[in-house]
């Protein structure tokens, strides 16, 4: 069995007398996973990815990253915050040698450089010069010259055009086809990721609704139409129905065998999450590899 | 270097992508018999698809014996596809099928969809084969 | 200042505030160069003691003399030396640590190979021997351009100013500001707040230590008969003392002020029922009291700094697995 890149047991993260940010997160990431992590805005993402890199101190639960606490992992984690910070007045070497100069054991300044080199950019330019999009080229060019064994990336490709986004996209993959590197990646937009992922973890309201393989996750829910009320699908939980016509659709994990005057198909990722957003009421659903190991 | 080309609006899975165009390449000679083909890496930072999507296409194109993989070396082309010759009796059949079907009055839309129906009846087990969303009437992975 | 040798979170520290410390460094070359100049002045044209008729001609750069000049600068530079520590303090509260975490570059610098506790403990290490540099440093720039003036008139060591700037007291102000700094960075989180409170807690416990520090060390006593209201104490003060209390006494040693006792009682002061004079008094400060209360004064700010800078890890661990 491959280790754990995260693992959550009842995590939650409360700021000052606002509600809960994450509320009672339990999952298990395994390791070499591309996992996207999709939700609405406010959701929970940032704080989980914040909690993971060790920013911030849960204040229910426990967390371990990469098999020990994220404060002991810090080496082995790189992680570009939403709003990639960078300082200012730096030039883009400087920003630059600023990681090798933090990370003297890892650091590998000729895959940073040639990041930063892809997408057309001065050396010398001071990162206030830069636009959005080469911000984010310079934070992801940082993280990526750690050479870490976990990328945590909180909406790493907003800002970007399609050109760099596929080009950056595809360095990320060679990295962890090469290393195994186990990313993580945040987004509101679940077509960014779709091709790129193979794992997920829906969070939204602060709790994580559906977590586990991606192929496991859509396999485990059908798509049903047909001329009969939506109670008639009693024995099998019921994402989200809706009428149609003189029938019903709807979205469905399935619990025995579907009756046949049901008509299934295999939903798209993009339905399972539309569905389980609109439908807060769903239980969540971890698949067995997403679930956090008990101890026996 | 063979390259990889994804259409993310076809609907088609990305791994059968990959493999139907690995096939084509070896029906059309670019591929060949101790070819290799791109690594893993190659074809991610191309391509930016998730690397175990490749993976999964390769160990169906290895499993279909088409390829093999040699540890540390890579994936290598074992087997060409040559595609039917055009006068094999095969071809001289179907001809004449077609012309048939033709003076039955057939459009050709309505040729297309026999000749689909019954590639599907005959070829079903091919998993590669199966469109990306089938229909199912019962719980279960159907692979 | 050069960064090539430096290595990990010090040289970035260094080369985010690179034109902050070329500032420093081209104003401290530049007070130095100009007390230089004073002090040449000073001797090159010395006080002219007979201006025969009329006022004196303007002699050194349209002031009287080249001495009269060194000892205003010298005067205005002790004033501004006490200004150090609120400086100091305000560039690290708002600038060196608020500011990175206003605008969440701290996310940054935490989530690479080097610890939080370990940013932290850079950052103070950092400003710390930067401020105690600089306050040595323009101490010595002092004392260089004051040194024949110390203990003329208008320049006595006790003075608020000239005290500060002419002892330790000035390093541990320093470090003091460095740590209350660091501290009110980290909770405050907002650059302007955290400098501007920095400013007031630092100028408040200047103020405050500057109105106890002559309570630190107990008075030197001397007093005498006397029965007459004739100020005998002028002739027991030493040279160069610091008289901090003076006046007579009655037969019950009750001390008081001769003139506001006697013949009668005026306003605001307080009497004894007996008001004969029996002898006088004087309590003063000798010059050697000068280094005790420096050495109690700085354990006292260093202190002060200590608790600062183990709150400012506490908030850190708080706030950071």
């Amino acid at each position: 069995m491959t280790g754990s890149a995260i693992e959550a047991a009842a995590l939650g993260k409360t700021y000052g007398r606002r509600g809960p940010a994450l509320d009672d997160c339990s999952f298990r990431l395994p390791t070499g996973r591309i996992c996207a992590v999709v939700g609405p805005n406010g959701a929970g993402k940032s704080t989980l990815l914040a909690l993971a890199a060790g920013l911030a101190r849960p204040t229910a639960g426990r967390l371990t990253v990469l098999g020990t606490t994220p404060a002991a992992a810090r080496a082995r984690i790189a992680y570009v915050a939403q709003d990639k910070p960078l300082h200012p007045q730096l030039s883009i070497a400087d920003t630059l040698r600023l990681g090798a100069e933090l990370n003297p054991d890892r650091w590998d300044a000729e895959f940073a450089q040639r990041v930063v080199e892809e997408g057309e950019l001065d050396p010398a330019a001071r990162v206030r010069t830069l636009s959005g999009g080469q911000r984010t080229r310079v934070a992801l060019a940082l993280a990526l010259g750690k050479r870490a064994e976990l990328l945590l990336l909180d909406e790493p490709m907003a800002d970007l055009d399609p050109l760099a986004r596929h080009q950056l996209m595809g360095t990320l993959m060679a990295q962890a086809a090469e290393h195994g590197t186990t990313v993580v990646m945040s987004s509101h937009i679940v077509g960014e990721l779709a091709d790129s992922c193979d794992h997920l973890l829906l969070v939204s309201g602060g709790r994580i609704r559906l977590g586990g393989p991606i192929d496991d996750l859509v396999a485990a829910h059908c798509l049903v139409t047909g001329r009969r009320p939506a109670a008639e699908l009693a024995p099998h939980t019921v994402v989200e129905s809706r009428a149609t016509g003189r029938g019903t659709t709807a979205l469905i994990r399935p619990d025995g065998p579907i009756a046949a005057d049901w008509e299934a198909q295999e939903p798209s990722l993009e339905d399972l999450l539309l569905a389980h957003l609109r439908s807060p009421g769903t239980p969540a659903l971890l698949t067995p590899e997403a679930e956090r190991k008990v101890a026996r | 270097m063979f390259a990889y080309r994804i259409d993310r609006r076809s609907g088609v899975a990305t791994y059968v992508q990959l493999v139907q165009q690995t096939k084509q390449a070896l029906r059309l000679g670019l591929l060949e018999p101790g070819d290799k083909l791109p690594t893993a890496r190659e074809v991610v930072e191309a391509t930016a698809i998730n690397p175990n999507t490749v993976l999964k296409a390769y160990r169906e194109l290895e499993r279909e014996g088409l390829v093999e993989a040699r540890r540390g070396l890579g994936t290598f082309v074992t087997k060409s596809l040559g595609s039917a010759p055009a006068d094999s009796p095969l071809h001289g059949e179907l001809s004449r099928w077609a012309e048939r079907a033709r003076a039955a009055g057939l459009e050709r839309d309505d040729v297309a969809a026999l000749f689909t129906a019954v590639l599907e009846e005959q070829f079903t087990q091919q998993p590669t084969d199966r469109p990306t969303r089938p229909k199912r009437t019962a719980k279960g992975d159907p692979a | 200042m050069s960064t090539a040798t430096l290595k990990g979170p010090r040289w970035v520290e260094l080369r985010l505030h690179r034109t902050a410390l070329r500032t420093l460094l081209g104003a401290v070359l530049l007070a130095a160069a100009v007390t230089a100049f004073l002090r040449w002045g000073a001797g090159a044209y010395p006080p002219v003691s007979d201006c025969g008729s009329g006022p004196c001609e303007a002699t050194f750069l349209g002031f009287p003399d080249g001495e009269y000049l060194l000892r205003e600068a010298m005067l205005k530079a002790s004033h501004a030396l006490l200004l150090l520590p609120l400086a100091v303090g305000v560039f690290v509260a708002g600038p060196f640590v608020a500011r990175e975490l206003e605008s969440g570059a701290h996310k940054l610098a935490w989530t690479q190979s080097v610890t939080p506790v370990r940013w932290l403990a850079s950052r103070l290490t950092t400003a710390a021997a930067i401020g105690a540099a600089v306050a040595l440093t323009l101490m010595a720039v002092f004392r260089f351009g004051a040194a024949d003036l110390l203990g003329s008139s208008n320049m006595h060591w006790a003075d608020r100013g000239m005290y500060e700037a002419s002892g330790p007291v000035l390093v541990a102000y320093c470090l003091f500001a460095v740590a209350v700094g660091t501290l009110t960075g980290l909770l405050v989180r907002r650059t302007l707040l955290a400098a501007s409170l920095t400013g007031l807690v630092t100028g408040a416990v200047l103020a405050l230590l500057g109105s106890l520090r002559w309570q630190l060390v107990p008075v030197t006593q001397a007093s005498g008969p006397t029965t007459t209201m004739e100020p005998l104490w002028i002739k027991a003060l030493p040279r160069g003392a610091f008289m901090t209390d003076s006046g007579v006494t009655n037969a019950a040693g009750e001390r008081f002020v001769a003139r506001a006792c006697i013949p009668d009682q005026m306003a605001h002061f307080s009497c004894p029922s007996d008001t004969r004079i029996t002898g006088w008094f004087l309590d003063y400060h000798p010059r050697s009291h000068f280094w005790y209360t420096q050495f109690i004064e700085t354990g006292i700010v260093l202190a002060l700094a200590a608790a600062a800078v183990w709150a400012a890890f506490l908030v850190l661990r708080r706030r950071t697995p």
